[in-house]
């Protein structure tokens, strides 16, 4: 096989942090975790890169990774 | 014809370093925090002071003479508000919130922190229980939860902000060596309260019949770090969204409602200052908190009779019981728990996988302020004998920071109140409500007895 060009192409692994139905941004958890803005931060280290699947309804780490997967786009 | 062979390279989608530095609460507070720290040294190598900037109310006996004392330092004020307001403004800024939104909001809490700080100044405060931080929380609930706050208000009121960047201060003015001598008490007392904690309260919630994710989220709500920690291990576990709901309304409420408890049950039994730290540390469930119950309970030294040490102690022996005695080890509890949740627990057709790389992401940044803030200004002092420590550090470079601590505190203690709404406490169902309550109990009474009794040469000597 003759190759004249390879491309090496990064996609994104298929995991939470690049499904579309996973919410990272900080307003929008602290909006969706009532109490969490008054002893709590959306911004918080703590939180690393968790976030919200709006398709199983869970709190995750952006790891996490299920048959549902479609990317974000 | 070409032929192109795509090579497809998996690679997680995460944040870099640099967007962290600049995305997260705890790094901003570390550049202010540090910042300020770093400045005020520079003034004082250079014989010059932050003190003028970093104004603070003092006693006094009458209004009129409070009034006149704002007036003659109106000029500082203004200057301490724009600065405040500038660092804050860009930290907020860079979170994503709208300037517009914030500066409105925080002048507002800088002029009614600033009637706060007046309160608390005047020589008849502790007689009518009138402590800064107690007075600012109720404030702050009644606003919330009668007239309630618009939402563009909340760029003003970033609580983890401002008690973020109030605790790197906080480092300022205690030497490493202090930390270094105390801390692994701290450590081990931590460490007995939050073991038993985190046992009563999952074994309750097992016993129950709770979801074991729930029972872990609130097992580290209710002992490592209140919120921080709840949402810490709901993530690392992947719990129900509404669990991680359920364990920060209970933390809340029972953080809220131990702001009064603690120090009300200290002053009643008389404890020292830094006793009664140790245990508001070991028992409190959020370092706002925490510090609301601390600070108002250092300040009873010197005014209600029977309760002994400094004002500071009971602050100081707060920070280091919670911050390094707990707060410290959440992404430790967030692995070994993500390691239980994905060998153990039932499967919820989501997979992930424990990652040690975790105990570093969820580790709380600011600490790292608090430590430098602390290194510094110690290095510092250890080249002035103790004379020209008192008579030079002290007052030009320790106390100016320990006033700007204090208005970044009570910035803090208004913003709980004002974001704290009761009726999001109402949906949270009574066996997690049971499970969360036990827990309660045991902490508070360990921590009690740890601190009052196992402990309390150490502490009482701390908070001399």
């Amino acid at each position: 096989m003759t190759l004249s060009a390879v491309r090496v192409e990064a996609v994104v692994e298929e995991s939470c942090g690049s499904c579309r139905y996973f919410c990272q941004a900080p307003h929008e958890i602290e909006s969706q975790l009532p109490g969490m803005r008054s002893l709590g931060s959306g911004h918080a280290s703590v939180r690393a890169a968790d976030g919200i699947c709006r398709k199983h309804d869970r709190y995750l780490g952006a790891a996490s990774h299920c048959a549902d997967y479609e990317h974000r786009i | 014809m070409t032929e192109i062979a795509h090579s497809q390279v998996h690679v997680p989608k995460r944040d870099s370093v640099w967007t962290e530095l600049v995305r997260k609460d705890d790094w901003w507070a570390i550049w202010i925090g540090l910042g300020l720290v770093v400045v005020a040294a520079g003034l004082v190598a250079n014989g010059s002071s932050l003190k003028w900037l970093a104004v603070a109310p003092q006693k006094w006996t009458a209004w009129p003479e409070a009034l006149a004392q704002v007036r003659a330092h109106a000029a500082q004020y203004l200057a301490l508000f724009v600065l405040w307001a500038a660092l804050f403004g860009i930290g907020v800024s860079a979170l994503g919130y709208k300037l517009s939104r914030f500066l409105p909001a925080f002048a507002l809490v800088f002029l009614v922190s600033l009637g706060l700080y007046l309160l608390g100044q005047w020589d008849q405060a502790a007689r009518y229980n009138l402590e800064p931080p107690l007075v600012a929380l109720v404030l702050g609930l009644a606003v919330a939860n009668t007239v309630g706050v618009p939402r563009w208000a909340d760029a003003g009121l970033r609580v983890e902000l401002y008690i973020k960047t109030g605790i790197v201060l906080l480092g300022a003015s205690l030497p490493l060596t202090l930390i270094a001598w105390a801390g692994p008490v701290a450590i081990v007392q931590a460490a007995i309260v939050s073991l038993t904690t985190f046992g009563v309260i999952y074994f309750t919630a097992a016993r129950l019949g709770l979801d074991r994710r729930l029972a872990a989220t609130l097992g580290t709500g209710g002992a490592v770090c209140g919120v921080s920690g709840a949402i810490a291990t709901a993530g690392a576990v992947g719990a129900r969204k509404e669990h991680a709901s359920i364990a920060i309304s209970l933390v809340i409420f029972w953080a809220i409602l131990a702001i009064f408890i603690l120090p009300l049950l200290a002053r009643g039994l008389q404890l020292p200052t830094g006793v009664a730290g140790a245990w508001i540390g070991t028992s409190e469930f959020a370092d706002a908190a925490g510090l609301a119950a601390a600070q108002a309970y250092g300040g009873y030294a010197g005014h209600v009779a029977g309760i002994s040490g400094t004002p500071e102690a009971a602050v100081n022996a707060f920070t280091l019981m919670k911050v390094i005695g707990r707060d410290v080890w959440i992404g430790v509890w967030a692995f070994v728990l993500s390691i239980v949740a994905t060998t153990r627990w039932q499967a919820t057709g989501i997979h992930s996988k424990a990652n040690p790389g975790e105990i570093w992401r969820r580790f709380p940044k600011f600490v790292l302020g608090f430590l430098i803030a602390s290194a510094i200004v110690t290095v510092i002092s250890s080249g002035y004998s103790y004379a020209d420590y008192k008579k030079i550090v002290q007052p030009s470079l320790v106390a100016p920071l320990q006033s700007l601590r204090v208005w970044a505190f009570t910035f803090t203690f208004l913003a709980i109140g004002l974001t704290t709404r009761f009726r999001e406490f109402f949906s949270v169902g009574a066996k997690p409500f049971y499970a969360f309550t036990a827990g309660v109990a045991v902490n508070i009474v360990l921590g009690y007895l740890l601190s009052t009794q196992v402990f309390v040469g150490f502490w009482t000597r701390f908070g001399q």
